[in-house]
């Protein structure tokens, strides 16, 4: 039989019973670090701010041409950019993914106990699910407005050089 | 929301010596803690309508330990001073409102142990040495409503991307999200043990004092 090695946090008094029964607690939902309320509500925004930054990318005549202004949904763009004027800030569309999503994660890491807490429940695939859609249309959003730039910038040079060339070809 | 379950399938009294050491009894010594045991904890729990179930005899434990279960689940056991679950619920261990009955009637009806040891089934990818995941699930409605937003999440971020981009590397990591969801879903199962020591020895008489299922 092995020599008794009684662990240092073993009573032996035989109340380990009620030290239990003090130490429990009954279960009414999972205490979390997460707001839920408050993840739906900053990914509502999220994805409404970068839904906006789509949309004036979308309806932009720089991408479709000046045909497009004639196109009715045009109208359509033009009655809802009066109201919020900001179809052309296309940088909205990180931008406000972004602010949004650190405006969560600041409220969030503050939101810890309390009554609220009581219904919260932080799980990280849950999160990062939530999160994943208007993370996802903020990298679309930078990857399309990239590839605007790029294609503009592109134009730019390729007209800058065509116009350096044909002014070469002049001279000579 | 949880409810009890009268037995545990993967933990039962031949399971005890495997977990907890199987000692070389002499009948003298069976007899002296069965007797106390009986004193201090069977017979007032039967007394009071709460049974207990026996689960057999091992030598006391001077360590967690971690074990594996046929169904390849492992389980941790350990005081419960140190049960995991005190960490997600400011230092306390959370049971259900009828576990938490239940044991104060077992405080009331006189039941003394002198050890309790919560026993947690882990999630099958969970090996010794690994970090301790979250034990305690979110509520099932809570659950629910991942499990809806987890889904269109989803299947909207998969659209999104596969559309955009078409490249595998950006797939990749969405199908990753899609494994990992159903992580936060899986229900382990807990256990309360309680121990009787034969006094002068390292013999203990371990019974079942609570179990349920997280649903």
């Amino acid at each position: 039989m092995k020599p008794i090695q009684t662990p240092t946090h073993v009573k032996m008094a035989g109340n380990a019973l009620n030290d239990f029964v003090n130490a429990v607690t009954i279960y009414q939902g999972k205490p979390g670090k997460i707001d839920r309320s408050l993840i739906y509500i900053a990914a509502g925004a999220s994805a409404w701010l970068v839904l906006l930054g789509v949309f004036g990318l979308w309806v932009d005549p720089v991408t479709f041409g000046p045909a497009w202004e004639e196109h009715r949904w045009f109208y359509v763009r033009d009655q809802i950019n009066s109201l919020i004027a900001l179809y052309h800030y296309l940088w909205f569309i990180p931008l406000g993914s972004g602010a949004a999503l650190g405006a969560t994660t600041a409220v969030l890491s503050q939101v810890k106990s309390g009554k609220w807490s009581r219904r919260l429940c932080g799980s990280l695939p849950v999160t990062a699910a939530i999160l994943t859609l208007p993370l996802a249309l903020a990298v679309c959003g930078i990857l399309i407005y990239a590839l605007i730039v790029a294609t503009v910038f592109a134009a730019f040079i390729a007209l800058l050089l065509a116009v350096i060339l044909a002014a070469l070809a002049g001279a000579a | 929301m949880q409810e009890p379950v009268d037995s545990i399938p993967e933990l039962n009294p031949a399971v005890i010596p495997r977990v907890f050491g199987n000692p070389v009894l002499e009948s003298a010594d069976v007899a002296a803690i069965g007797h106390i045991a009986g004193e201090r904890l069977l017979i007032p729990a039967e007394r009071a309508g709460l049974p207990v179930a026996p689960l057999g005899i091992s030598l006391l434990p001077s360590e967690a330990i971690q074990i594996q279960a046929p169904n390849g689940h492992y389980w941790c056991f350990d005081d419960h001073s140190v049960d995991p679950t005190r960490a997600e619920f400011g230092g306390r261990v959370p049971v259900p409102a009828e576990i938490h009955k239940r044991l104060h009637d077992l405080v009331e009806a006189g039941v003394q142990v002198d050890l309790v040891w919560t026993g947690h089934e882990m999630p099958l990818s969970w090996k010794p040495g690994d970090r301790m995941p979250e034990l305690v699930p979110a509520p099932v409605d809570l659950r629910e409503m991942d499990r809806r937003i987890v889904t269109v999440n989803v299947n909207a971020t998969k659209s999104i991307v596969k559309s955009v981009a078409r490249g595998a590397s950006v797939a990749g990591k969405v199908a990753a999200f899609t494994v990992l969801a159903p992580m936060s879903l899986a229900s382990l199962d807990p256990v309360i043990l309680g121990g009787v020591i034969l006094p002068g020895s390292n013999l203990v008489c371990w019974c079942l004092l609570a179990q349920w299922v997280w649903e």
